[in-house]
């Protein structure tokens, strides 16, 4: 049977990958939403969820790029016919309200 | 001509900023900044294999690349295979792969130029975070070091090619 090329089933497909991925951060989560890109070509945003490090700081790219060559090899091999768009935050980062630097107002 | 180095030494010292409670405006500025920074590589290296060293054509033919022309040729370079249209390139290069180093490359562009739309563009729903900026700065890092290791890639003058016309002067037959 030939595997889906639908988003869900390719990120179920790289859900099982992981674990192959011996140097990576876990991935607590996948989480992804399906829209348009900035040039109207169809996509997938993919948030992946990381479990925080334990010196609360963020992981570098090195440790990152092979999630998102799993993703992208999936993507690829499967033909999905959405481009997928990689956003790695920490379980941390998740929900939790951010500084928005709202202005006061310029009224005099 | 703006340094695409010295854009990237910004965004980095951007994305550094207020690290226990870093701002929105830091981050969007040090994400929309890492594109620019891979953008002027991009261009800056394009004009000049193209059009050669006289710095006043250079900055004419700067001019003329589009951030949507771009986008559209990155896409044909993100697989091992190159497809134009969605048919193979012509029968003696259907056999050569893109290198690993180009088709990142090709992605870190489509992901950063997206990502900048929504830094200065899109204020309601996406928080832009430390990891999220960090991980886009340094992947813009490494598509310079990436951009330099595929100068072998037979690929890489056709992405420059089309990054400048578009896809309009692809014929499939």
């Amino acid at each position: 049977m030939e595997p889906g090329n639908s988003v869900e089933e390719a990120l179920k497909a790289v859900d099982q990958g992981l674990g192959n991925l011996k140097t990576s951060p876990h991935v607590h989560e996948l989480q992804h939403e399906s829209g348009l890109d900035s040039n109207g070509e169809a996509a997938a945003f993919i948030t992946v969820v990381l479990d925080d490090a334990q010196d609360g700081q963020p992981y570098p790219w090195t440790r990152l790029k092979p999630i998102h060559d799993l993703i992208w090899h999936v993507f690829t091999e499967r033909a999905v016919d959405r481009k997928p768009y990689i956003d790695f935050r920490l379980v941390s980062e998740v929900g939790v309200a951010v500084d928005d630097d709202v202005d006061e107002g310029s009224s005099p | 001509m703006i340094s695409p180095t010295a854009l990237l030494g910004v965004a980095k010292d951007l994305a550094e900023l207020d690290r226990t409670r870093p701002r929105q405006a830091s981050l969007r500025r040090a994400v929309s900044t890492a594109y620019y920074a891979v953008f002027h590589l991009l261009i800056q290296d394009s004009v000049r294999a193209l059009v050669g060293q006289r710095q006043e054509i250079r900055e004419v033919a700067s001019r003329w690349f589009s951030h949507t022309q771009m986008a559209s040729a990155c896409g044909f370079f993100q697989g091992s295979k190159v497809l134009l249209k969605h048919q193979p390139v012509g029968k003696g290069l259907a056999g050569i792969p893109v290198s690993q180093e180009l088709q990142d490359v090709a992605r870190a562009f489509q992901t950063l130029q997206q990502a900048r739309h929504e830094a200065d563009y899109d204020m309601s729903s996406r928080r832009f975070t430390r990891q999220s900026a960090q991980q886009l700065v340094e992947q813009a890092e490494q598509a310079f070091a990436d951009w330099q290791t595929a100068t072998v890639d037979p690929w890489r003058p056709l992405l420059m090619l089309l990054m400048l016309t578009g896809d309009s002067v692809i014929k499939t037959r």
